[in-house]
């Protein structure tokens, strides 16, 4: 088990008039390897869970345990044992800061006090890993790349710490189609290598096409923890806390309710497709 | 999503006369106030104008708790001008600490002094509690305005303190977002020498300069894309105008206050 959280509560401003529970009594375990999608509507508390996760915001009550340890236990080790996590914030490019693209993936190694050749050879990877040259790359400033290059410069950033388990927060929102499925596909790379993946996410279509297990969680709590077939299931439910099941859901339940003999629930795209297909071969025979 | 929201200076929303005052009055009488504590030079009349602000408190209807918390950052400053007064005036001694000789009459004069500071602060507190920031820049931009004669930029001035005042919540947000990504990077904060520290928040400022540039400009061109086209011309939703009430709590308070400076001269 990499993480794990048991009953985590955070509240904004705890103790005072505005005192706001962004989370309450959370539990949940991360295992090597997963893609877990994080959904929820506007203001559920995905953003603070994933905070959380990444052992950025300390819970007001529970505990965040990696690899066995719980991480705010001991203050000191507390840096280290964040390494195992990285956690790419919403719009990452806005932390972008030094004069190359080379230097600014360097900031955690250098932070971490590792070696020139390391370095490089981390950012190297690092920078393949999201789609770019690092020969070509690296001596650009960020501020002159396009937005969604900043993106991938900021995504390696976090990269360059190899974690094992990496967050990303919304990580496709103002990009177009072909950047929205390229950098999920990269991210989709890194976890057939290896690392588990939290994604939260607002658009479903994404959600059901790359993920193995969604957590779904409204008003600070998580309702559901499941396969994403079980999830979009419950369409109602979904509906009711503002949320929509994936377009292939739909339609392949419009297409059932006219009569055709389509397989329940398809959730992405080439599920459904198959489904139509099958479907047309057992009207033809 | 961050869930905070932030109270901006003291500003205490309620419906009170005082708070339904034209801001420009207010600024007046507040500085017409600070002016004559000053030149108040009776401890006692001093002492007895403090009870005039529990009153102006209930009139405002903000709690005298919340009117006294503006003394707090100023502790230090009352409590050090209260020490020299005591060990620094010549007069007969009532104990000594090493060379320093506290006087009796350093201790009224400590008194004193210190005294007429906290009035200070507690009176002016007065405006900043019952006028929202934005009627106070409203405010300032009518009163400067006779300089737009002389090519003052008024209304500059007073749009600029207007959306500083907006974004101080946004940026501070914003900040607190940038330093959890890079403390996310092993980036630290908090440790090491002072020129250790200020190199670290290069990487905090330099995204924050970067964004509020950016956010700067496409306010502008909101702004442009809006009508606004600098102040001439322009005309206001709520326009400041001085009502026969105004007038009637304007000379209420210069009578307390010219009585309270004649009776220090009394006696």
């Amino acid at each position: 088990m990499l993480i794990e959280i048991e009953d985590v509560s955070y509240t904004y401003l705890a103790g005072s008039q505005a005192a706001n529970s962004a989370l309450s009594k959370a539990s949940l375990t991360i295992d090597r390897g997963e893609f877990i999608a994080l959904i929820g509507p506007t203001g559920s508390g995905k953003s603070t869970l994933a905070q959380v996760l990444a052992g950025l915001l300390r819970p007001s009550f529970g505990r965040v345990i990696y690899e066995g340890s719980d991480i705010w236990e001991e203050p000191k080790l507390l840096s280290k044992r964040r390494s195992l996590t990285g956690l790419v914030f919403q719009e990452p490019e806005k932390q972008l800061f030094e004069m190359t693209v080379a230097e600014d993936i360097a900031f955690w190694p250098k932070n971490l006090g590792l070696g020139a050749e390391e370095i490089t050879t981390r950012a190297k990877s690092a920078l393949s890993a999201v789609g770019l040259d690092y020969e070509l790359y690296k001596d650009r400033s960020p501020f002159t790349l396009s937005g969604g290059e900043m993106r991938r410069v900021a995504i390696a950033g976090i990269l360059v710490m190899n974690p094992k388990v990496l967050i990303v927060d919304e990580p496709t929102v103002g990009l177009d189609h072909r950047g929205r499925t390229g950098l999920m596909d990269k991210i989709q790379k890194l976890n057939q290598a290896g690392t588990s993946i939290v994604f939260v996410s607002h658009d479903m279509d994404t959600v059901a096409e790359y993920a193995q297990r969604v957590i779904l969680i409204n008003e600070g709590r998580i309702i559901q923890d499941s396969s994403p077939r079980e999830v979009f299931r419950n369409k109602e439910m979904l509906n009711k806390i503002g949320l929509e099941v994936p377009v292939a859901t739909e339609i392949g339940a419009r297409l059932r309710e006219v009569g055709y003999h389509i397989a329940p629930d398809p959730v992405s795209v080439s599920e459904l497709e198959a489904g139509i297909l099958a479907s047309r071969g057992e009207s033809q025979r | 999503m961050s869930g905070r929201s932030l109270a901006l200076g003291q500003y205490y929303a309620a419906k009170s006369p005082l708070h339904a005052l034209d801001p420009r009055v207010k600024l007046f009488l507040s500085l017409t106030i600070v002016t004559a504590l000053f030149f108040v030079d009776n401890l006692a009349v001093l002492v007895g104008a403090a009870f005039l602000v529990p009153v102006l408190a209930s009139v405002a209807k903000v709690p005298f708790k919340w009117v006294l918390k503006g003394v707090r950052p100023l502790v230090f400053i009352l409590f050090f001008t209260f020490l020299i007064h005591l060990f620094l005036t010549e007069g007969a001694t009532l104990f000594a600490i090493g060379p320093l000789r506290a006087t009796g009459e350093g201790l009224l004069k400590g008194i004193f002094y210190s005294t007429r500071l906290i009035l200070v602060i507690l009176f002016s507190s007065f405006i900043t509690l019952t006028t929202s920031p934005v009627q106070l820049a409203d405010a300032i931009e009518s009163i400067l305005s006779p300089l737009k004669v002389i090519r003052f930029p008024a209304h500059e001035i007073a749009l600029m303190m207007t959306i500083a005042l907006r974004f101080i919540p946004t940026l501070l947000t914003e900040a607190e977002t940038i330093m959890k990504a890079q403390k996310g990077r092993g980036a630290n904060f908090d440790s090491g020498n002072i020129l250790k520290r200020a190199r670290s928040f290069i990487p905090l400022l330099i995204p924050l300069f970067i964004s509020a540039f950016r956010r700067a400009d496409e306010l502008a061109l909101a702004m442009e894309a809006r009508g606004y086209a600098g102040g001439s011309g322009r005309t206001r939703l709520h326009s400041l105008k001085i009502t026969p009430r105004d007038v009637a709590w304007l000379f209420l308070g210069l009578l307390i206050i010219f009585s309270v400076v004649g009776l220090s001269w009394r006696l």
